[in-house]
């Protein structure tokens, strides 16, 4: 079983290598949106890549479907909140109301 | 399943070692961050990497109960940012009525 030890291996080593990016944007940009932009990365490439080269590790027990149930649920609750950061940031730090924008939506909250 | 030769379980070792060196980057951008946006993003990316450390440390003790920690930690860094917006943007407000 080598050959899938070395699959999960080059999984688990891109993803870890997604996660550096994105912390080198953490240093380098300048702004609270940039970071955020840079930190989403981690949140779900990096996620990915590191949970499906542990699902190829251990093969089809209970393990990979808990690896599967967290991804989908952190897939769906990250971009939530990085959305609610940057409403914070925009509102708070920029002084843009949401509600006095022309479009629809972005009425609640 | 659950096979693990020691050039395996070195490398998993490594790749935490890997994690918690990031988690202390992020620390010192959370502290350094000028704004506290800059701080809640450092936060919400240690708790990603959180996540990840758990996933790893569940295969190298062999423990799938681990996971479930892991789905609960998620779960809880999506209500601490959403309290924390909606008391930030409530607070702003509120200061913005008083003194226009």
């Amino acid at each position: 079983m080598t050959v899938r030890i070395g699959i999960a291996v080059l999984l688990i080593a891109g993803g870890l290598a997604v996660i550096g990016i994105s912390i080198l944007g953490l240093f380098r940009l300048r702004d609270a949106l940039e970071r955020l932009h840079a930190g989403s990365l981690t949140d779900t490439l990096g996620l990915l890549l590191v949970l499906s080269g542990l699902a190829v590790l251990c093969g089809f027990t209970v393990h990979t479907m808990k690896a599967v149930v967290l991804l989908s649920i952190l897939w769906a609750t990250n971009p939530v909140s990085a959305h609610l950061i940057a409403r914070m940031e925009l509102i708070t730090g920029r002084g843009i109301e949401v509600d006095q924008l022309t479009g629809e939506g972005e009425r609640e909250l | 399943m659950a096979e693990m030769t020691p050039l395996l379980n070195t490398f998993l070792s490594a790749a935490m070692c890997f994690l918690a060196a990031g988690i202390v980057l992020c620390l010192v951008r959370a502290i350094r961050g000028p704004r506290y946006t800059d701080r809640i993003v450092a936060l919400n990316v240690i708790c990603t990497l959180v996540i990840l450390l758990i996933c790893l440390l569940s295969y190298v003790l062999q423990a799938s109960y681990l996971m479930d920690v892991a789905i609960l930690y998620g779960l809880l860094n999506l209500l601490a940012v959403a309290l924390l917006s909606r008391v930030a943007i409530g607070h702003h407000r509120r200061r913005k009525e008083e003194q226009p």
